[in-house]
């Protein structure tokens, strides 16, 4: 028998080889689970944020819209419904007005607010406009209108067109006062916001006039009548310009495609700002204080324990801590100030921990050495001591302060700033910021809220990227130097 | 040649200049003011829970507290009950820990006994920024995500469902988990591996049978750790979770943990001096007194291990 | 093991004038009934001797003896530790630098450290000596100064053209000397070293003792050593220490020709330590 057969693993070792080999895939695989499911969601999200640009599109041709149904008696149909139209734009030039009902773009029917920006999108990337169809509004179709009861059916009620004038729809199609609208495409009409729904279900399912049938000076006529308008609209669906214009705008409580994260990124900078002025020097100072001077004794190593175990607090606990004794307490109200100085409190028992960890780098032979040239304690610290620890500081504060600008539940428990619709202009305003604004459009059940949520999320995820990724090569940079 | 040079001037004392004495001293108790202001922040924050939940418990007694499942603050009759608070935390803890801890553990393993370090060095930075992600963007990922893919799954599970939260937060604890049994398997000592090496262990014996055994402690305080801070997340459950307490607990509709009760009460409109805060405090007194303990625990026992392989 | 219990001391007083020689010169440095404990642990008992000003004095014995302890003494270092408390005085000039009013960093800008390891500032070259010279407040003449120290210390050669660099990228040797350059850039009237060359190079030894013996012109120098031969090759007096205690104080020559004491004599003979 040769030597290399005999080392060869006999059949049950190998058994124990394979066990011990998926064992390791067990391992990487949870590894890799737990990353790749995070990263799936965070993609996830992407995808949902992609919608942006199609809403800055819509709402910078001019329009605000908002998910309506039509209700027939029994059944419901959504359409889309132009809530607002914005003066001096392209869709007022148009002639797209308020109660207007969007049909379709570009030739795609669209049911609902998801979908119209969904068409948007999916329009080809080179046009830079789409032709819209649109149903006008009640008034501008049809003009004024007058209720008849039905004789043979009490309760219920056709109408009567009391006063069409010369600019709407209707007049220019032939209607005259007095007509009486039975039914359109087959469907019948009754009452005034009926009638003209059932007109704008009956125009989506085709784009021909539709066949009216009316009864004038007592005599059933059937006329066609094309209640549809179309136009060109110009889209601009530059993504830059849309996130642009999303970053820039103030939070509109009712139409997604408005509004924007002005108010909540100054918010976030200003709580920022306190928080940094508030903790950073406590927190160093205190760090420098335990490092350098106490004596090492029990109240420390207590002390040392408590701070630590604080940073694991929740932070809605932090939360009733400003509350009760900065709001309440010491009066500072709901304001910028009150915040920024509870995610101080938050942070500073991880600034101090951080720094202190910082400060125990720093060779014992340096401060030896200071010393022993004559330097006093604080000349020791200052010119020695802490440019050594700086990078280590650095990353503590850069970790700190990402960690401030995540928080959302101690601010939640000040007050929910839910709808701030303004720039806060001083410390003392009440505010919000990104992360609340993230809740808030969350949890709000319009369609289109949820995509600028994941906006925001996108955008927040971004500044804490870069904040933490040059936290972590600040530190391995200074780990390789000493 | 040596240049020649002033001798200088020295005080004909040795004591300290007065200006450099003051100065010192300013500086020292500066230092020393601010170490204190961390200290009394501490301090006004155990006095704040006391003195803001007694007069709850003047009125509630502690077995209604917590041995009632009846929570309803603002209906006639009132009731304090935080049973079913508790138990709706439990649940969406427990799911949290089914998750993180099997994968956090054995993602840890990977890095620290597998992995080159090269990969290591790019995967601890990765695991780190994913743990660094804000919760309200999990609680998004649970609410507009997770839920909706449940829903396919499970057409039963409500919009607002514990379950979807409890998974979310499993995968936001991970990071923690990971790093920290890490760090334990790491401080693990080779010696140990060795010796079972040298009795022809594989390598997935020595890890199973020697390193994890080894490290039980410190992964039990990693354990601990995670689980406080699951009792204590906030912005999952109240995106995801829904704001109505569940007894008996069932995770396939909303549930209400004790921390959305705190934001509940903190963003409802009520008067300042309404009995409801004193509910409030004394929740918060709960979660405080709670995690705290956990925390502390969990140091302690990874102070031990430590002690017993250095 | 136990060792055994010292035998009764016979310090060398220089007011008694046991050795004559010895006495030829002031003292800077008097250390009086001088004890010191490390928080309950008694680390240096009733140490008693003179340290001569312009001379080079070594101080030897087995290691854990308490010479460095002794040496840190002269300038307070221990102070930094927190845990400990002396008895007795060591009087600087005439004043002792352990009474209430005076302060320890006035004590360390006139009594300079040298220690074991280089221990240069993790910067520049130029700022390891520029830090002693802005502490003590000094502006006019920084480069003047600089220059000078690194002189004294025969390193202005080696630097000159590479005063920006990091001070770590220097070799051990120079390392020290740059250290000895830093402690000498201020001008101190004393300069202790603790074991200088122990991690240095037979060559950097050498350069360094060379040293020694110039700066003796200018400064009074405390030396402790384990190498003997460099003990009797750069001090004019040497200190024995045995377990806290002074065994023996003299000039050098007859320390090591005719230790009165069987314990130096065993010691420099080699039979222990
Ligand atoms: N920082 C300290 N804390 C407590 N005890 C100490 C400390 N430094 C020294 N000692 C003790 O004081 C005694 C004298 O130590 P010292 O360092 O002065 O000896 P040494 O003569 O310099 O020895 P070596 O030749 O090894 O440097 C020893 O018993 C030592 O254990
Ligand atoms: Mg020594």
């Amino acid at each position: 028998m040769s030597a290399s057969s005999q080392l060869a693993a006999p059949p049950r070792l190998r058994h124990r080889h394979r066990k011990s080999g998926l064992f390791a895939v067990l391992a990487a695989g949870s590894l890799g689970v737990g990353v790749l499911v995070v990263v799936l969601l965070i993609f996830a999200t992407m995808r949902e944020s992609g919608a942006l640009s199609s809403m800055h599109a819509t709402a910078t041709a001019g329009l605000a819209l908002s998910q309506r149904a039509a209700t027939n008696g029994t059944e419901s149909t959504p359409y889309v419904s132009i809530a607002q139209v914005t003066p001096t734009s392209p869709a007022e030039t148009l002639g797209l007005a308020q109660g207007d009902a969007l049909l379709a773009i570009g030739g795609n029917i669209v049911r609902d607010v998801r979908e119209v920006w969904a068409t948007v999108a999916a329009l080809p990337a080179n046009k830079s406009t789409a032709t819209i169809a649109w149903v006008p509004n009640l008034e501008a179709l049809l003009g004024e209108l007058e209720l008849v009861p039905v004789a043979e059916q009490a309760g219920t009620f056709r109408v009567r067109l009391a006063y069409v004038g010369t600019e709407t729809v209707a007049a220019k199609q032939g209607l005259r006062d007095g007509d009486v609208l039975l039914s359109a495409n087959g469907l019948a009409l009754h009452g005034s916001q009926q009638t003209w729904q059932a007109m704008v279900t009956a125009a989506r399912t085709n784009n021909a006039p539709l066949a009216v049938v009316l009864e004038r000076d007592g005599k059933r006529k059937e006329l066609p009548f094309r209640v549809q308008r179309e136009g060109e609209l110009p889209l601009d669906r530059n993504l830059i310009a849309a996130l642009w214009r999303f970053v820039t705008s103030l939070d509109e409580p009712r139409y997604p495609e408005h509004a924007g994260l002005a108010s909540a990124i100054l918010g976030s900078l200003l709580v920022v700002l306190v928080t940094i002025l508030f903790s950073f020097p406590l927190g160093i100072a205190a760090a420098v204080y335990l490092e350098e001077y106490a004596k090492r004794t029990r109240i420390t190593s207590v002390l040392q324990v408590l701070i630590a175990n604080l940073a694991g607090i929740p932070s809605v606990v932090y939360g009733i801590i400003g509350l009760e004794i900065i709001d309440r307490t010491l009066g500072l109200g709901r304001s910028i100030l009150t915040g920024g100085i509870t995610l101080g409190l938050l942070i500073l028992p991880v600034m101090i921990l951080g720094c202190r960890e910082a400060l125990r780098t720093v060779p014992p032979w340096v401060r030896q050495a200071a010393f022993a040239v004559g330097a006093t304690p604080s000349q020791v610290v200052w010119y020695q001591v802490l440019p050594y620890a700086l990078p280590g500081m650095l990353t503590t504060m850069i970790l700190a302060v990402s960690r401030a600008i995540g928080e959302a539940a101690p601010l939640i428990m000040l007050g929910a700033f839910l709808f701030v619709t303004y720039l806060p202009n001083g410390l003392m305003d009440t505010f919000t910021v990104v992360p609340i604004q993230i809740f808030t459009w969350a949890t709000r059940p319009q369609a289109g809220y949820e995509t600028i949520a994941a906006v925001a999320i996108v955008v927040l995820l971004v500044i804490l990227l870069v904040l933490n990724g040059t936290a972590i090569v600040l530190r391995n940079r200074y780990q390789l130097r000493w | 040649m040596q240049a020649t040079l002033t001798v200088l001037p020295r005080t004909p004392s040795l004591a300290a200049p007065r200006h450099r004495r003051l100065f010192e001293a300013a500086v020292r108790y500066t230092l020393l003011g601010c170490g204190l202001i961390a200290v009394l922040v501490a301090g006004l924050t155990a006095w704040t829970f006391f003195a803001g939940s007694l007069p709850f418990f003047e009125k509630v007694s502690l077995g209604e507290f917590l041995g009632s499942i009846r929570w309803a603050p603002i209906t006639v009759p009132e009731g304090y009950g935080t049973l079913a608070l508790i138990a709706d935390t439990a649940v969406i803890t427990g799911i949290s820990l089914l998750v993180a801890v099997p994968l956090g553990v054995l993602a840890a393993v990977f890095l620290s006994e597998y992995c080159s370090p090269r990969l290591r060095s790019f995967l601890k930075p990765v695991l780190e920024i994913l743990g660094g992600i804000p919760t309200v963007v999990y609680g998004f990922f649970a609410l507009r995500t997770v839920t909706p893919w449940l829903q396919e799954m499970f057409p039963s599970i409500g919009f607002w469902n514990g379950l979807s939260a409890g998974i979310v937060m499993g995968f936001m604890i991970l990071p923690l988990v990971a790093s920290l049994s890490e760090d334990v398997l790491y401080a693990v000592p080779r010696s140990l591996r060795e010796a079972a090496y040298a009795l022809g262990a594989t390598r997935g014996e020595v890890i199973l049978r020697v390193v994890l055994p080894a490290a039980m402690s410190g992964i039990g305080a990693a354990f601990i750790l995670a689980l406080s801070r699951a009792i204590g997340e906030t912005m999952i459950v109240a995106l995801a979770a829904g704001r109505t307490p569940a007894w008996p607990p069932d995770p396939t509709q909303p549930m209400m943990t004790l921390t959305t009760t705190i934001v509940n009460i903190a963003t409802g409109d009520h008067e300042a001096t309404a009995f409801i805060w004193a509910a409030l405090f004394a929740i918060g007194a709960l979660l405080f007194v709670v995690t705290l303990s956990l925390n502390i625990a969990s140091h302690f026992i990874v102070k031990r291990f430590r002690e017993l392989y250095e | 093991m136990s060792l055994p219990a010292p035998a009764p001391t016979s310090p060398y007083h220089a007011e008694e004038g046991h050795v004559g020689t010895a006495i030829a010169t002031p003292t800077v440095l008097a250390t009086r009934d001088f004890s010191l404990w490390y928080g309950s642990h008694q680390a240096l008992f009733d140490i008693t001797f003179d340290v001569p000003e312009h001379q080079v004095t070594a101080v030897i014995g087995p290691s854990g003896c308490g010479k460095s302890t002794w040496l840190r003494s002269l300038n307070r270092m221990n102070d930094l530790l927190g845990i400990v408390r002396t008895e007795g005085s060591i009087s600087y000039r005439g004043t002792d630098i352990y009474e209430r009013h005076v302060d320890a960093v006035e004590v360390r800008r006139r009594i300079g450290m040298v220690f074991q390891k280089p221990n240069p500032f993790p910067k520049s070259i130029r700022d390891n000596l520029a830090f002693p010279l802005r502490i003590n407040g000094i502006r006019v003449g920084v480069e003047q100064r600089i220059e000078t120290a690194l002189r004294r210390a025969a390193l202005w050669d080696e630097v000159k053209d590479r005063l920006a660099r990091s001070a770590l990228e220097l070799s051990g040797g120079q390392q020290q000397r740059l250290c000895i350059a830093r402690a000498l850039v201020t001008e101190p009237e004393v300069l202790l070293m603790d074991e200088p060359c122990s991690a240095l190079d037979p060559g950097s030894t050498a350069r360094i003792e060379d040293l020694i013996q110039e700066l003796r012109q200018r400064y009074t120098v405390v030396i402790v050593t384990h190498n003997m031969q460099q003990a009797a090759r750069v001090s004019q007096h040497t200190a024995f220490f045995y377990v806290g205690r002074l065994e023996e104080f003299g000039p050098t020559r007859e320390i090591f020709t005719k230790p009165t004491n069987k314990r130096t004599e065993d010691y420099i003979t080699g039979r222990f330590g």
